[in-house]
C-alpha cells in the first residue's frame, strides 16, 4: 500500500476576521488557549487537538468541516 | 513572543552563564587532576550553582503555571522538549565516558575530579539543552 501524507490547512483567520470580526485574543479567550496558539494556527505551523478544533467551530459558529481542509502532499 | 519562550530563553542565558563561569574554574591549571586538595574552586562552584539554582527557582516562581496560562501547544512543546532534551543527555553522558575511558586506558585509573565535573556539567548541560529545545520547539510551532 502506498503510503500518502496529508498536511492540515484552515480557514480560522478567513472566518475570525469575516463573519465573527473578532481578534485572535478574544477567540483565545473563548476557547480558552493562548493568543500564540490561535497565530500558530492561523500560520498552520500547529495543528490542534480535536477538541480544540471544535471548541474554535463553536465559538466561529462553523462546521469543522468549513474550519479544516485535508490536502494530499507530495 | 509567549511568557514560556521568554522563560526558556532567560533559563538558557542563565545556565549558559554559569556553564562559562563553571568552565572558567574547570579549565584553570590543573583543577580536576587536584580537585581534593582545591578548597577555594569547590566552595566557588558550591556559590556559582547556588546562585544558579535560586535565580532558576525565581524564574520559575515568576512564570509559574498558575500565574501563566499554558495550553495543549505548551504541553506539547515541553513533552517533545523534554523527551529530546533526554536524548541529548544520554548521548552527552555516553561520549563523555567513552572520551574518559579513552584518555585514561592506559593509566588505569581516573581522577576523582572528573565525577565531580560530569555531575555539575549534568546539571548545566540538562538546564540548556532542555531550555534550547523548548525555544527550538516553540520556534517550530510558532513562538
Amino acid at each position: 500500500m502506498e503510503k500518502q501524507s496529508y498536511s492540515l490547512n484552515n480557514n480560522i483567520r478567513l472566518i475570525r476576521r469575516g463573519k465573527a470580526d473578532i481578534t485572535q485574543e478574544e477567540l483565545a479567550d473563548k476557547v480558552g488557549c493562548t493568543r500564540q496558539t490561535i497565530a500558530a494556527l492561523e500560520k498552520e505551523v500547529y495543528n490542534p487537538s480535536l477538541v480544540l478544533a471544535m471548541r474554535i467551530a463553536k465559538v466561529l459558529k462553523v462546521e469543522i468541516v468549513d474550519l479544516f481542509t485535508l490536502q494530499k502532499t507530495d | 513572543m509567549s511568557k514560556h519562550m521568554k522563560h526558556s530563553i532567560l533559563s538558557m542565558s542563565l545556565w549558559g552563564f554559569v556553564g562559562i563561569l563553571f568552565l572558567t574554574i574547570l579549565l584553570s591549571t590543573d583543577a580536576i587532576t587536584n580537585w581534593s586538595d582545591n578548597r577555594i574552586k569547590s566552595i566557588l562552584l558550591a556559590v556559582l550553582f547556588f546562585i544558579g539554582f535560586s535565580s532558576d527557582f525565581i524564574l520559575k516562581s515568576i512564570f509559574n503555571k498558575k500565574r501563566v496560562l499554558s495550553d495543549e501547544r505548551d504541553q506539547l512543546v515541553t513533552k517533545d522538549a523534554a523527551t529530546s532534551s533526554f536524548i541529548i543527555i544520554v548521548i552527552y553522558v555516553f561520549i563523555f565516558l567513552i572520551a574518559l575511558f579513552l584518555k585514561y586506558e592506559t593509566t588505569g585509573f581516573i581522577p576523582v575530579g572528573w565525577l565531580w565535573v560530569i555531575a555539575y556539567s549534568l546539571v548545566v548541560v540538562s538546564n540548556t539543552v532542555y531550555s534550547l529545545m523548548t525555544i527550538i520547539f516553540y520556534k517550530k510551532r510558532g513562538s
